[in-house]
């Protein structure tokens, strides 16, 4: 599990958001803003997208600091926070069927075969597969792949066990293995 | 887990750093969202699903009192009657009315049957069912509950001379 409190540093800059500091936002946002940004454009897949995810999330965060209470850890707060903003920025875009996700997915991945783009291009296509992925599984391989989170911080943060992490990263791994077998 | 998946996801999902322009855009004021429809469209989904219900009422109530198509054709009382008795087990004697045309009968369950009938160039029906119930008629030996779909007493000349 994570820690269960923010370590002394974090928590003044914490009473001093609540206290209405400037300079404490912008440490805060600081602190945590690339891994609110690579969160959402792991998850968008798109860097306008992942902007305003990280808008959401940051104007989430400041205006609701004053109900954190400490129960969970501060950065898994802000994972909520994240999670939270992608999945209903997800939930509130305008969904392509998903074989036209499919399609615009091999549309963008890049089709030169060059040895020296070999790696990049397989980035490419390996992200492209991602984003193919439902939202909830795409967001366990985000947080476990570019967070590096355990499967426990992971059921902590989207609020199920760690079964169904464990679940949904086994489909989400047979998924990708079936769109990227032609690789 | 494939490990070669493993390793391509941990090489492509690696963390970024977030742009300088960041603070800007979380600083810059919101757009404004998308006008909220009209509030006639909010509730033109449940009132077309409202009005959908409605229609399939009435056009199940309008089948209901529509005249039955007959399952057993024949413009003879005593066939039809025959085969009532036989078939749904109501012993109706029908008999020929003048200005009254037996067209068939057609079983609805068990005890209850729709004998179709013409008048005026109209095609009627009536239900008929056993026992006493709200339009209770009696007959020699019986009591059956008849409702017609129109208020003429066509439906009695089936059986008795008025």
């Amino acid at each position: 599990m994570m820690r269960t409190a923010p370590d002394t540093c974090e928590y003044e800059l914490i009473q001093a958001c609540r206290r209405g500091e400037p300079d404490a936002f912008r440490a805060l946002f600081e602190a945590h803003k690339d891994k609110v940004y690579s969160i959402a454009l792991r998850f968008t897949g798109d860097r306008s997208l992942a902007m305003d995810v990280a808008q959401d999330t940051f104007l989430k965060l400041f205006s609701s600091l004053g109900e954190f209470r400490g129960d969970s850890a501060f950065s898994t707060w802000v994972y909520r926070l994240v999670v939270n903003a992608c999945l209903d920025h997800k939930r509130r875009s305008w969904r392509l069927a998903p074989l036209a996700g499919e399609l615009i997915a091999v549309l963008r991945a890049p089709g030169n075969s060059l040895d020296a783009l070999l790696h990049s291009e397989m980035r490419d296509r390996v992200r492209a597969a991602v984003e193919t992925l439902s939202p909830d599984m795409r967001m366990v391989v985000v947080l476990r792949y570019t967070e590096g989170l355990s499967y426990d911080q992971i059921a902590e943060v989207m609020g199920c066990s760690a079964g169904t992490v464990a679940s949904r990263l086994n489909r989400a791994h047979k998924a990708l293995e079936r769109k990227l077998s032609h690789v | 887990m494939s490990d070669w998946i493993d390793l391509q996801l941990a090489h492509s999902l690696t963390p970024l750093k977030a742009p300088d322009a960041l603070w800007d855009h979380v600083c810059a004021p919101r757009p404004k969202p998308a006008p909220r429809r009209h509030e006639a469209f909010r509730w033109a989904a449940p009132c077309a699903v409202a009005a959908c219900v409605l229609l399939l009422l009435i056009r199940s109530t309008s089948l209901e009192l529509r005249p039955a198509h007959p399952q057993f054709v024949s413009n003879d009382p005593v066939a039809v009657q025959h085969w009532m008795a036989h078939e749904a087990g109501i012993p109706v004697p029908l008999r020929p009315a003048p200005g009254v045309r037996v067209k068939g009968a057609r079983v609805i369950r068990q005890g209850v049957v729709a004998v179709v009938y013409e008048v005026d160039g109209r095609t009627e029906s009536v239900t008929i069912s056993r026992g006493a119930g709200a339009s209770p008629c009696k007959l020699p030996g019986h009591t059956v509950t008849l409702a017609a779909n129109t208020a003429s007493d066509a439906a009695c000349k089936l059986c008795h001379s008025l």
